[in-house]
């Protein structure tokens, strides 16, 4: 009996010391953005010798990059532009990924091959085309326009039907069965089970759009439409060499996405499937 | 050969429904992605006029430029080997960081984190740290192996080193997807196993590993498609006048420098084509290979 | 479809009214919300087009100046006061904020090389503005209308004496030269604004505003 829980003990400080090991490669350059953030411009560019922890930890360069730059506004476009883009996302992906995952009809898979070619071409084919469509719709500058792009999803309609994919097929039997018409089925039992899959649409939508730098920048060139990744970009070229604003306005921006992501990570609860699957 | 039978009622409305659920996504990408695309391919039959002319039809001309040009060939070897280091790696790490943090144990969230950091990360902050990691003076790398290599601009290898970061940056992403895969397999089987006497290692192989290949599956399946396209992660840390640029370029970033810096959209435009054509032939192979690995219930 | 009409019907028949509603929003939760989200979503686009911004009566971009001539600036305000736009009803775009430089080898990934691109090859951008190096890197690769064209011919005539030119050679191995640009460097903007030492002007080969250019042209020599 004691040798198996040693056995377990060993077990999990190796996991932990890897863990731990894989940690520290991961952290390295955040620690570098939020130390440089707190740098004079001097000590941030010197090599000789290499400047790592700064002299003295004032906060000048976070105020005044939040003088400079109207965060509050910014964080506002960026916060609604994820919202929706992740909830058009999601709910056409689910949607669909159920109906190529779990239904018959004509022409699905043509269908489906169509969403995937989406996926095999550089990205920057789009924004000439998607620009001029949404200047037509005189929708420049708004932040319907920066959701525009992110309205659907084909990587996203790909994950949703591997999940439904791999969902047991006898709960929807037991549906049928019920007497319930297919979007009942999908709405109240197929949908939830894959929670984990559109908390992981989610999550990237969000952090895709959250990064999404160059559609923002043409779409939305007023300074008070703008998202925070294009106004991140505009600093760049203001203060071409100013690295520890920059690193400071990169922090700040990068915060909600964090805040974002520990809450909907608690989301990822085991064991849905657990309770469906007893025979 | 007999006719196409006719739907029964229940089938009928299972079309019905079915298409009705994909025409937001589909009508979604027809419009924002798929015109672009059809757009893309008539380009590349012309010639982009410049200096305020028209274009003109050339047919096929461009793709016989660019399948003569060796500097077309190299690039896709580039993709192509910067796609080696790229999936495989990551994916291997993300498995098996994703099988460690499915478990309960404490500072779990801490760790899932910290793995998902780099994803957030500012792609220019990303770039820097990397560029200084790798200097081949003052660079950390160097100075923990007391070795004078020159990471980047070494032509034989430079692509490693890009891919490496590739790897880096990607290894968060692929454990979210597998975390979400590893949650939809019920706990019971694990359980049986447990009574049974199965170890750790023998439980990975019998359970986990088929159960996940769906998702195991699309994260190889999409993970090559992107990596096929990598254009961020090279401009940003390399430029042109670093010799081994050629060695590492790949090809949407020599579709980017015809279409935007020279304006010659008909070249670029073959150039997406002819990396979509690949693209699809790896797919169709992927596609019979998932036939055979990949268990769905 | 019709017997499901029927169908339906048959089963509302006997339920009362709240039974009615219950039964409709049980069974076509979905339909309902996707239709009524679909209307909202299109009266928006519709209401938004209606109300629509107002028309560009011109846009010009200036690339790697620090000065203040954007909107609003009194540079800006002169302009519009020179040309007599009502800015209620027309938007005159200075945009001053892009940062690149051909020469530097590599524009790849430049971000507002990107976004010049985007906007001089969807026709938006009427007018660029840079250092007169820089404009000829430009003008090479052929983004940039060639002023010998007939819709510019009369403002290449007015200021042939300050055109900046490229050569040019195309698939025949004929080479000529193509005026691009137009030299500003005694303009308002170095003088007044202090925006840039040496600077030329080039219009993007899908301009639509050309008329204002050639304002903006009489608005910034004035004087020379």
């Amino acid at each position: 009996m004691d040798s198996v829980r040693t056995k377990d003990r060993i077990v999990r400080v190796v996991i932990h010391v890897i863990l731990i090991i894989m940690s520290v490669i991961m952290i390295v350059p955040f620690l570098w953005m939020a130390l440089t953030a707190f740098k004079t411009v001097a000590e941030s560019t010197s090599i000789d010798p290499f400047v790592i922890l700064p002299s003295s930890w004032k906060f000048d360069n976070f105020t005044t990059v939040w003088k400079n730059y109207n965060f509050l506004i910014l964080y506002k476009n960026t916060l609604l532009m994820i919202f929706f883009r992740v909830l058009c996302a999601v709910v056409t992906a689910t949607m669909a990924g159920y109906a190529f995952g779990r239904l018959r009809f004509p022409g699905k898979n043509i269908l489906f091959g169509m969403v995937l070619v989406q996926m095999m071409v550089p990205p920057q084919i789009f924004l000439l085309p998607q620009y001029l469509m949404v200047s037509k719709l005189r929708l420049l500058d708004t932040t319907f326009a920066l959701v525009f792009p992110g309205l659907v999803s084909a990587f996203g309609t790909y994950l949703m039907k591997t999940s439904f994919q791999s969902l047991p097929k006898d709960l929807e039997e037991a549906g049928s069965i019920d007497g319930c018409n297919i979007g009942q089925r999908f709405l109240l039992i197929m949908a939830p089970l894959t929670r984990s899959g559109m908390v992981s649409l989610g999550i990237f939508t969000a952090v895709f759009g959250f990064k999404d730098l160059m559609w923002p920048m043409i779409a939305c060139t007023r300074s008070d439409t703008t998202s925070l990744s294009a106004a991140l970009a505009k600093m760049q070229g203001q203060f071409a060499a100013n690295y520890p604003q920059l690193m400071a306005a990169a922090l700040m921006a990068c915060i909600p996405m964090i805040i974002l992501y520990l809450i909907f990570q608690k989301q990822f609860v085991e064991g849905i499937a657990t309770s469906g699957g007893k025979l | 050969m007999t006719k196409k039978k006719k739907m029964t009622k229940a089938q009928k409305n299972e079309a019905v429904w079915g298409l009705v659920m994909v025409a937001p996504a589909i009508i979604g990408l027809i419009v924002l992605n798929f015109w672009p695309i059809v757009n893309t391919i008539w380009q590349s039959l012309h010639k982009t006029g410049d200096f305020g002319m028209g274009n003109t039809f050339v047919g096929l001309d461009n793709y016989v430029s660019v399948c003569t040009s060796t500097e077309f060939w190299q690039s896709l070897l580039n993709t192509v080997k910067y796609a080696i280091i790229e999936v495989p790696f990551s994916i291997v790490i993300a498995l098996v960081l994703a099988v460690f943090l499915n478990r309960k144990m404490r500072f779990r969230s801490g760790y899932r984190t910290i793995f998902f950091l780099p994803m957030v990360a500012a792609p220019a902050a990303v770039a820097m740290v990397w560029k200084w990691l790798y200097n081949q003076q003052f660079g950390l790398l160097n100075h923990i192996f007391h070795t004078d290599i020159a990471w980047l601009s070494t032509p034989s290898f430079a692509w490693v080193s890009i891919g490496v970061i590739g790897v880096w940056s990607i290894i968060g992403y692929n454990m979210v997807l597998f975390l979400g895969g590893l949650q939809e397999i019920p706990h019971d089987y694990y359980e049986a196993a447990d009574i049974d006497g199965a170890s750790g290692v023998r439980q990975f192989f019998s359970i986990t590993v088929p159960l996940l290949s769906p998702t195991t599956f699309f994260i190889v399946q999409t993970r090559i498609i992107a990596a096929l396209q990598v254009f961020d992660l090279i401009y940003m840390i390399m430029d042109r006048t670093n010799i081994a640029f050629s060695k590492v370029q790949s090809v949407v970033l020599l579709f980017y420098q015809y279409t935007f810096t020279q304006d010659n959209k008909g070249y670029g435009s073959t150039l997406v084509v002819m990396l979509l054509l690949f693209i699809l032939i790896i797919t169709f192979v992927l596609q019979k290979l998932e036939k055979k690995f990949v268990f769905y219930n | 479809m019709k017997e499901w009409l029927e169908q339906e019907k048959q089963k509302l028949k006997q339920l009362t009214r709240k039974q009615k509603l219950w039964y409709l929003w049980d069974y076509y939760r979905l339909w309902i919300i996707g239709g009524v989200s679909l209307l909202l979503v299109v009266g928006f686009l519709i209401g938004n087009y209606i109300r629509a911004n107002r028309e560009n009566y011109i846009y010009t971009l200036y690339v790697n100046t620090f000065a203040e001539i954007g909107q609003g600036s009194d540079f800006w305000q002169g302009y519009v006061d020179f040309c007599g736009v009502d800015t209620s009803q027309e938007n005159v775009i200075f945009d001053a904020q892009n940062y690149f430089d051909m020469s530097s080898g590599s524009v790849t990934g430049n971000h507002y090389y990107e976004k010049a691109v985007v906007l001089i090859d969807s026709g938006t951008v009427d007018a660029i503005v840079m250092e007169t190096e820089n404009l000829a890197l430009l003008g090479q690769s052929g983004r940039l209308i060639d002023l010998q064209d007939d819709r510019t011919r009369a403002l290449a005539e007015q200021y042939a004496d300050r055109l900046i030119t490229v050569t040019h050679t195309d698939e025949a191995g004929n080479t000529r030269e193509i005026p691009v640009g137009i030299d500003i460097s005694d303009s308002k903007l170095v003088s007044q604004a202090q925006a840039y030492e040496d600077c030329a002007l080039g219009i993007s080969a899908g301009a639509q505003h050309i008329e204002a250019v050639g304002q903006f042209l009489d608005y910034i020599l004035q004087g020379v």
